[in-house]
């Protein structure tokens, strides 16, 4: 559903043409966090997620953080999450 | 739809947990569940063609290790292995599927004077059977074939519960007649005897009480004069006569009798198609001589369909061997030579007996003389005659 909607802003081009994959990050209450268009997982432990996108980061702080669903777009925490903090690393 | 199908769960060990998701991530491999144990240890799931790919993938097939299987695909595939309750299975849901829409009884409401059987028949002609679709049925066409088919009903109806076929029926108010029943005729003598009583319901009386009337003469006619012309009915009445019979009957001394129904024996036994299996251990019969009565109940469904299974019920009467019959046996013989009188009557009773019991060495002989009143009107069918003038053979 989320993808349908904010399927226009997943993908952006830069001023040369690059395609930049742009993350979606979707809170719902302070269970779960849907982030769409990942890199890599940096770090998993159950308090600390944290995800690696293009512009940086995104760590997910909480209690019992479990990986409900990981595939290759689409990334989803379940837990007790406290945080959602974004780290950039460049534009 | 897929991982629900057929999920794979799996114990992961690696000192570098993130390196393990990223390399799946990697390879396009979609996972979850995914719990941290601990420093070293996570648990994840996958579907069934991930673990295909996981297990090709050598970096992490040797720290996996499989924890359980859930899904439709494992369950169906431990059943598949037992062949019998999938047959059993498949046979239930194709006969859940079939059966409610296909007629397995039959069953007649309504009828008093018509039997079951026939209007069973007629409906089976009608084309209610066992398994026909119960779409098919059109109670509109059934009633009037029924109708068609069976005089006597005037209306008839069909309706459906479940795989019973229900025909109600309602007899007309008047059944008609059978032919043979309209045929005119006389009513003759049975045999020789003086009339007592008279009564004509139909036709003209050609005896009057007192008269001498021998075997075959006629008592009522069924030919009315009615001077120009002449009324030819069928005669009914009833006329009563006063007979003689004589009866000899002869009872040899030493006779078999039966035991008395203490003695009795009943066993049980079921026959299955041709094969009879004894409910019984033994014969358990101890005299010589015995008389044995069987009675079959057939088991029936509604509908008047038979299964293949009787239940035979055998009973076994001891008989012994009586040297002489002695004064209860004349007795006996008195009293079968009266029965054999009475039951050779249409109607009627004897009014005085006269008898003689002689006895011999080996036998006792009765002869014995009935004044009988009787009812000796007997009905005689005339013979209709074709244009050809032969006969059609009705006649009695």
């Amino acid at each position: 559903m989320s993808g349908k909607r904010f399927g226009h802003l997943k993908t952006l081009f830069r001023e040369d043409g690059y395609k930049i994959r742009q993350p979606l990050i979707e809170v719902l209450g302070q269970k779960r966090v849907l982030i769409e268009n990942y890199n890599c997982v940096l770090d998993y432990q159950p308090s600390r997620v944290e995800v690696k996108v293009c512009y940086g980061s995104i760590c997910i702080c909480g209690r019992d953080l479990i990986l409900r669903y990981m595939s290759c777009e689409r990334l989803v925490v379940f837990g007790c999450i406290d945080s959602v903090l974004l780290y950039g690393g460049r534009d | 739809m897929n991982h629900s199908f057929a999920k794979i769960q799996l114990e992961m060990f690696s000192t570098d947990i993130p390196g393990v998701l990223r390399l799946l991530k990697h390879n396009e491999i979609t996972i979850y569940d995914v719990e941290r144990l601990d420093e070293l240890t996570m648990v994840l799931t996958v579907s069934r063609q991930d673990y295909k790919r996981l297990q090709g993938m050598k970096k992490i097939n040797q720290s996996i290790k499989v924890r359980g299987l859930t899904g439709v695909h494992w369950y169906l595939k431990s059943v598949m292995k037992r062949p019998v309750l999938v047959f059993c299975v498949l046979v239930l849901l194709i006969a859940t599927a079939i059966l409610p829409t296909r007629i397995l009884f039959v069953q007649v409401s309504g009828n008093e004077t018509l039997p079951q059987n026939y209007i069973l028949e007629q409906v089976n002609n009608c084309g209610i059977g066992f398994g026909v679709s119960r779409r098919a049925i059109r109670s509109e066409q059934i009633k009037n074939d029924l109708i068609e088919r069976i005089p006597g009903i005037k209306w008839a109806a069909v309706t459906t519960s479940g795989c019973v076929a229900t025909i109600h029926v309602e007899e007309g108010s008047s059944v008609q007649p059978k032919e043979q029943d309209l045929r005119p005729g006389n009513i003759v003598a049975a045999q020789d005897s003086v009339v007592q009583e008279v009564n004509v319901t139909k036709g003209s009386p050609v005896c009057k009480p007192g008269d001498a009337v021998i075997r075959g003469q006629v008592l009522i006619s069924g030919y009315t004069d009615c001077g120009r012309s002449i009324l030819v009915t069928r005669a009914q009445g009833e006329v009563y006569g006063r007979t003689l019979r004589s009866v000899c009957m002869i009872a040899p001394k030493p006779t078999e009798q039966l035991l008395s129904q203490n003695a009795q024996k009943t066993r049980f036994s079921l026959l299955v198609g041709k094969k009879l299996i004894k409910l019984y251990k033994d014969s358990g019969i101890s005299h010589s001589t015995c008389v044995k009565i069987y009675s079959y109940h057939s088991v029936d469904l509604p509908g008047g369909y038979s299964l293949p299974i009787t239940l035979v019920k055998e009973t076994v009467i001891p008989r012994e061997t009586i040297s002489d019959i002695g004064p209860g046996g004349q007795d006996w013989l008195a009293d079968s030579a009266r029965g054999y009188v009475t039951g050779q009557m249409l109607a009627g009773s004897i009014l005085d007996e006269h008898i003689s019991i002689q006895e011999t060495d080996e036998a006792y002989c009765l002869e014995g003389t009935y004044d009988c009143r009787e009812m000796i009107g007997l009905f005689n069918s005339e013979e209709i005659l074709k244009g050809d003038g032969q006969s059609d053979g009705t006649g009695s």
